[in-house]
């Protein structure tokens, strides 16, 4: 009901602008904006509806319909320069846009929450004729509202849970990172305790804090993750409180989900090991950084998006879409022999020898996940909602 | 009554100042009337956005493509319209409501955290509630309103009879009202089976949607009618004319028989109660189904800014109201636009700014300096100011406080 294009209710004499007209205007209109933007303004309307006519000839034909150049547009929840988590987005954006050159525009819309008003952006996008759309958290129904009345443009959302014919979701297969962070952690803590800053307890906190501690536990058995969630992903100042009560409590290691470093800070003045989700920031903690979680792969994934989109082929995806997240290089002082257990590690995992998730293993609460033999793989800890034993400070959902 | 430059607002200082080398001075008016008030208002913020556009095309960006643009996402198709008229909804809630207390001289700083708990309470009606739509919509509406009205019992019963500031008190209100959301979307209403993050469970009924509209809903003819009622109130009745006697003077009142203690009671709660419905109505905002901690966005502290430059006039607040949702919607559009979110935050600080300073340029008047400056000066001393229809607001309020003690 609400796919309908926008009219214009104060301009009636666009809908009687043939579509043939409308792109004469178009063409000849190329600084027209101060002249004639309402018209403009009516060809964009005019060309979104002829565009579903354009690709219906050669669906006839069963050919893919391809677009010589396409709009892309990524949503963030944060600025383009958190040093963080919207930072190697926009980072994967550019990549897109240089790997495409001329035939991708791209463009991004910054510090988007929650509220209603970000379904009224999502619409506005759609209405500027983009083709694609990335969002880089999950704004759920504030998304699907829009992504359900719009089926001819296409949408990418990252750590989604909704799968429709133009959007699905994506995200990266973090636990292993996460396990093998945790195991430099088995070996740098010296009393075991590992301190987590989080934001909300979704699956991307509890692979977080299992994989930590499940790899700093196949070192050291007895080690134990203490965790505080903020309920944000990028408040400096929130992050600072819970990073430090963590070191003041005394643990040995810091890693956190934050979008911004200044825990890494907090840490470096604490003397305390630490690693970073988004990408290399060593010069925030120069003597413990530890290392991170590298999220490159970005930039690939855009660009095959955007690529598909260009040829004709982009099709929605009915599980969501993983991608590798590898562990980043190591800082200065970590000890080489940690260095080497952290890659062995990663091959085994990436080999299928190691599982993250391998029963028998219980929750927080005692109540037994896996039964021995039992394993997990990375779709299904996608949906995970469930600490394991030895995690503090977090619930099973 | 006559006042010289150096008994001023700082403002009127700076103004007296500079025209003391012509032979223009500064006078306070004794009456400001509706359509002055109104038009010192909109010069202000015409006059900011021509700086604003000065500014943007001294940076290198073409201004008039900027406002083209705004104007033609609001005007130039159906979506834009309702796109304001959905974003006006909680603004003008709230601004109703604080517009109401503002005219007894209270200051209600928590609509947001009434908007909050009135939204809350009508999520958990919503999502636990059988039976048919439009009976769970009523019971999700008055839900609501006494939510809201609950969040000011505590406040307003502190104001009321140990005269406890309630400033402070809404304020504070407002983050114990965003951690009861956080826990609830996190918590106790969690929705567990979509693993959607951080939002509770969706209410499956909307309000019905209005005639020929795509999205906006019958929540647009709350605000309207609320207002009606409210003007009319305060215009036709006794009550209306008691509170304003509050606003007043709220001694006096007591002298002349009116129960102070009582009516301050009963308009906060009223005030809450507004704020509260408003969170219900937010609630059939296309997306907007569920709640998240982001549920408001500090819609409260918008509807303040409203009611305050509005003077505490309901028309006002709905022209002020629509006024500034249109500011945001074209600032949603604009960022789409590639225009930086900083730009626009700036952008809605100088002609909030703007509209200030035609508030407060509404109060005065230039006059030609006489030899005989002072001999005959206009009114009598002390004259006290009827409440108009365009109340005093924040920064005239203060201007009367630092001018009754000069």
């Amino acid at each position: 009901m609400r796919s309908k294009k926008s009219r214009g209710l104060f301009l009636p004499a666009s809908e009687t602008i043939s579509r043939r007209q409308a792109l004469k205007m178009g063409a000849a209109g190329v600084g027209g904006l101060a002249v004639g933007g309402t018209l403009l303004a009516a060809c964009g309307d005019d060309e979104d509806e002829a565009a579903p006519a354009a690709t219906a000839a050669p669906a006839t034909t069963a050919a893919p319909a391809g677009k010589d150049r396409i709009k892309a547009h990524w949503v963030y929840i944060g600025p383009p320069d958190d040093n963080g988590w919207t930072q190697e987005h926009d980072r994967g954006r550019l990549a897109a846009q240089s790997a495409l050159g001329d035939r991708l525009e791209t463009a991004y819309t910054p510090n988007i929450g929650f509220d209603a008003s970000t379904t009224q952006l999502f619409q506005q996008l759609v209405d500027d004729g983009n083709d694609i759309i990335f969002a880089n958290t999950e704004y759920a129904g504030l998304l699907t509202e829009v992504t359900d009345a719009n089926p001819d443009t296409k949408f990418c959302e990252i750590n989604g849970h909704y799968y429709s014919d133009n959007l699905f979701p994506f995200y990266l297969a973090h636990e292993k990172t996460a396990y093998q962070l945790g195991v430099a952690a088995g070996h740098l803590a010296e009393n075991g305790r590992i301190g987590y800053i989080g934001a909300f307890p979704t699956a991307t906190a509890y692979n977080d804090v299992n994989g930590m501690l499940l790899g700093a536990r196949s070192v050291n058995p007895d080690a134990v993750v203490e965790t505080v969630l903020v309920s944000t992903f990028f408040d400096p100042q929130k992050a600072a409180q819970a990073a430090n009560a963590l070191l003041d409590s005394g643990v040995d290691f810091l890693f956190g989900v934050m979008d911004e470093p200044t825990f890494l800070q907090l840490s470096e003045e604490a003397g305390v090991w630490t690693g970073y989700w988004n990408l290399d920031f060593r010069s925030a903690a120069p003597t413990k950084y530890v290392s991170h979680f590298d999220l490159s792969e970005f930039g690939p994934f855009y660009t095959e998006q955007c690529q598909r989109v260009l040829d004709g082929t982009w099709v929605s995806q009915d599980e969501v879409w993983l991608l590798d997240t590898p562990i980043g290089d190591f800082g200065p002082n970590v000890p080489s022999d940690v260095q080497d257990a952290v890659a062995d590690v990663g091959a085994r995992l990436d080999s299928g020898e190691l599982h993250v998730y391998e029963g028998p293993l219980s929750d927080n609460e005692g109540n037994e996940r896996l039964a021995a033999g039992e394993t997990l793989d990375s779709l299904a800890a996608y949906a995970i909602d469930w600490p394991v034993d030895g995690v503090t400070g977090i619930s099973p959902v | 009554m006559f006042r010289g430059r150096g008994s001023m607002t700082p403002l009127g200082s700076i103004a007296g100042a500079v025209l003391a080398a012509t032979p223009w001075r500064l006078e306070r008016r004794l009456e400001v009337d509706a359509k002055r008030a109104a038009l010192t208002r909109i010069g202000g913020a015409v006059g900011a956005m021509v700086v604003v556009g000065i500014l943007l095309l001294l940076t290198g960006r073409n201004a008039f493509w900027i406002f083209w643009q705004a104007l033609d996402a609001i005007f130039g198709r159906q979506r834009g319209i309702e796109g304001v008229a959905l974003r006006a909804i909680p603004i003008l809630m709230t601004a109703l409501g604080v517009a109401l207390s503002l005219r007894m001289k209270v200051w209600n700083i928590g609509s947001d955290g009434q908007f909050l708990m009135g939204a809350l309470a009508a999520v958990g009606v919503g999502i636990h509630m059988g039976g048919p739509g439009w009976l769970v919509l009523i019971v999700m509406a008055v839900a609501a309103t006494l939510a809201g009205a609950a969040w000011m019992l505590v406040p307003a019963l502190a104001r009321a009879y140990w005269d406890v500031n309630e400033i402070i008190t809404t304020l504070l209100l407002n983050f114990v009202a965003l951690q009861l959301v956080t826990w609830s979307a996190l918590g106790f209403w969690r929705d567990k089976e979509a693993a959607v993050i951080q939002s509770t469970r969706e209410v499956a009924h909307t309000l019905p949607g209005l005639p020929g509209a795509e999205s906006v809903t019958i929540a647009l003819l709350f605000p309207l009618v609320i207002a009606a009622a409210l003007w009319w109130v305060f215009r036709s009745t006794t009550i209306g004319y008691e509170i304003d006697t509050i606003g007043g003077n709220a001694r006096a009142a007591g002298f002349a028989g009116v129960a102070v203690r009582r009516r301050i009671l009963v308009v906060m709660l009223f005030t809450g109660a507004i704020a509260g419905l408003g969170g219900m109505l937010q609630l059939s905002a296309p997306g907007a189904q569920a709640m998240n901690a982001g549920f408001s966005a500090q819609f409260g502290l918008s509807g303040f800014i409203v009611a305050a430059l509005a003077g505490a006039s309901f028309w006002g607040v709905i022209g002020g109201g629509v006024f500034i949702a249109s500011m945001f919607y074209a600032g949603i559009v604009l960022q789409t636009k590639g225009l930086s979110v900083y730009i626009i935050f700036a952008i809605y600080g100088a002609i909030l700014t703007g509209i200030a300073l035609g508030e407060i340029a509404a109060r005065y008047r230039m006059v030609r300096r006489r030899a005989d400056a002072g001999a005959e000066a206009p009114g009598p001393p002390g004259a006290s100011e009827p409440s108009e229809a365009w109340g005093p607001s924040a920064p005239a309020a203060a201007a009367e406080v630092l001018e009754a003690g000069s």
